[in-house]
């Protein structure tokens, strides 16, 4: 009897969802013209099929979505303002990630270039090395100069994929809950309050003997 | 059962603090000499309970502990509540500082609404104490999910809907909070009844 009341009162919890938690975040990142999001709860699950919404500096919204199974969004950059991400995971939970303007400049700026330069980029690839082969000597002081803009494109890129991971790490850090500190600091200053306000009661009471 | 900023009306969150206002008022009159050192001990209770976080099936819910606080606090649970939320906001970035009133109120009212609904029950009969706690620690969570939803009805359209889901996704943290209610009083009862706020020694 006892174990069929225990089963009924496990099988109430399964069908609940993290609904319960304090507070969702977001930490979002640019990687070329494209914005990544990822929203969480403090204890590391993923909001799943959260809202999202995007806001221009106006406050405008620009444009809305939905995170997925881990808790992932993104979008291309859609004006070069400073935009914020707002997540809404319901039931009063909502958070938001701002970049300024200077930021979604700098990587649409970029963008800009990479997608002018790229339909002529085959072209000056396959030159040097046509040109390398068969007449090195000549052809060497003019390779550099074309390949400037096709280096630092490629920079990018590289530096995109590499640091990928590390931003992901970030993105985990930023949203870390509470930490140890966090929870002994707050006792403390209860504990201090209680204090505070038994120190002037107890003056109050004796001033009255 | 935090709400975070930027979600709330202006005029939802002027009246939840002004309400919250009231209740701290209230509550700080009642809090004498005695009465100190456990509201700080509930305050700080209160305070670390929603970091605890019970896996429960795929999922975690977290404790809040609003019917106990309010059980051995009546008005008193106002300053705890209001203190320890307070520091949530500012350690944790639970909730925040501009909803502290809304929050006060969603979790404070349903404390004090309780201790008046329960606690004579749970100090009169030995056998009623269990079951009372029990219904003080559920009814505390339904009532603060049933707030919620009336809070968030001014931004969510459906009214009713937003109050279910509230309502059912917290329903295992009301039978969690009932059960540790009812563990925290059968004990208190039995160590120290004098701990668990009565009117006797208010009056």
């Amino acid at each position: 009897m006892k174990k069929i009341a225990f089963l009924i009162f496990i099988s109430l919890f399964l069908w609940a969802d993290s609904a319960a938690a304090h507070r969702v975040t977001i930490f979002g990142w640019i990687e070329g013209d494209t914005v990544y999001t990822e929203s969480q709860y403090p204890d590391g699950k993923r909001v799943k099929n959260g809202k999202i919404l995007v806001y221009n500096a106006e406050n405008k919204e620009l444009l809305t979505g939905t995170t997925s199974d881990n808790g992932e969004f993104s979008f291309k950059i859609p004006k070069t303002s400073a935009l914020r991400v707002v997540i809404q995971a319901g039931m009063g939970h909502q958070g938001e990630w701002t970049f300024s303007g200077e930021e979604i400049q700098a990587a649409f700026g970029e963008a800009v270039n990479a997608g002018a330069t790229e339909p002529s980029a085959p072209e000056p690839t396959a030159q040097p090395a046509v040109t390398k082969s068969t007449a090195p000597a000549v052809s060497e002081p003019q390779t550099p100069a074309p390949d400037l803009g096709q280096l630092e494109q490629m920079m990018e890129r590289v530096m995109d994929k590499k640091l990928q991971p590390i931003t992901r790490m970030l993105a985990q850090m930023e949203q870390k809950g509470p930490t140890a500190n966090d929870i002994f600091g707050g006792i403390g200053y209860i504990l201090g309050l209680a204090g505070v306000a038994a120190y002037f009661l107890s003056r109050k009471n004796q001033t009255k003997k | 059962m935090h709400l975070s900023e930027g979600i709330l009306s202006g005029p939802v969150l002027l009246s939840g603090a002004a309400l919250a206002a009231a209740g701290t008022a209230v509550g700080l009159k009642q809090l004498d000499y005695d009465r100190i050192a456990q509201t700080g001990m509930l305050s700080a209770a209160f305070f670390v309970a929603s970091l605890i976080h019970v896996p429960v099936g795929p999922s975690s819910v977290h404790l809040i502990l609003n019917g106990i606080v309010g059980l051995m606090l009546g008005w008193c649970a106002f300053p705890a509540i209001l203190i320890a939320l307070t520091l949530q906001a500012l350690f944790f970035q639970f909730g925040g500082i501009t909803t502290l009133g809304v929050n006060t109120m969603i979790m404070a009212g349903p404390a004090v609404a309780c201790y008046y609904l329960f606690s004579p029950m749970v100090q009169k009969g030995k056998q009623m104490a269990m079951p009372a706690a029990f219904a003080c620690g559920f009814c505390a969570v339904l009532f603060s999910a049933a707030l919620m939803g009336v809070a968030l009805m001014t931004t969510e359209e459906k009214f009713m809907e937003v109050s279910v889901l509230i309502i059912t996704a917290n329903l295992p943290v009301m039978i969690i909070e009932g059960i540790v209610t009812a563990f925290c009083i059968v004990f208190l009862n039995k160590v120290k009844p004098s701990l668990i706020a009565s009117k006797r020694s208010r009056s």
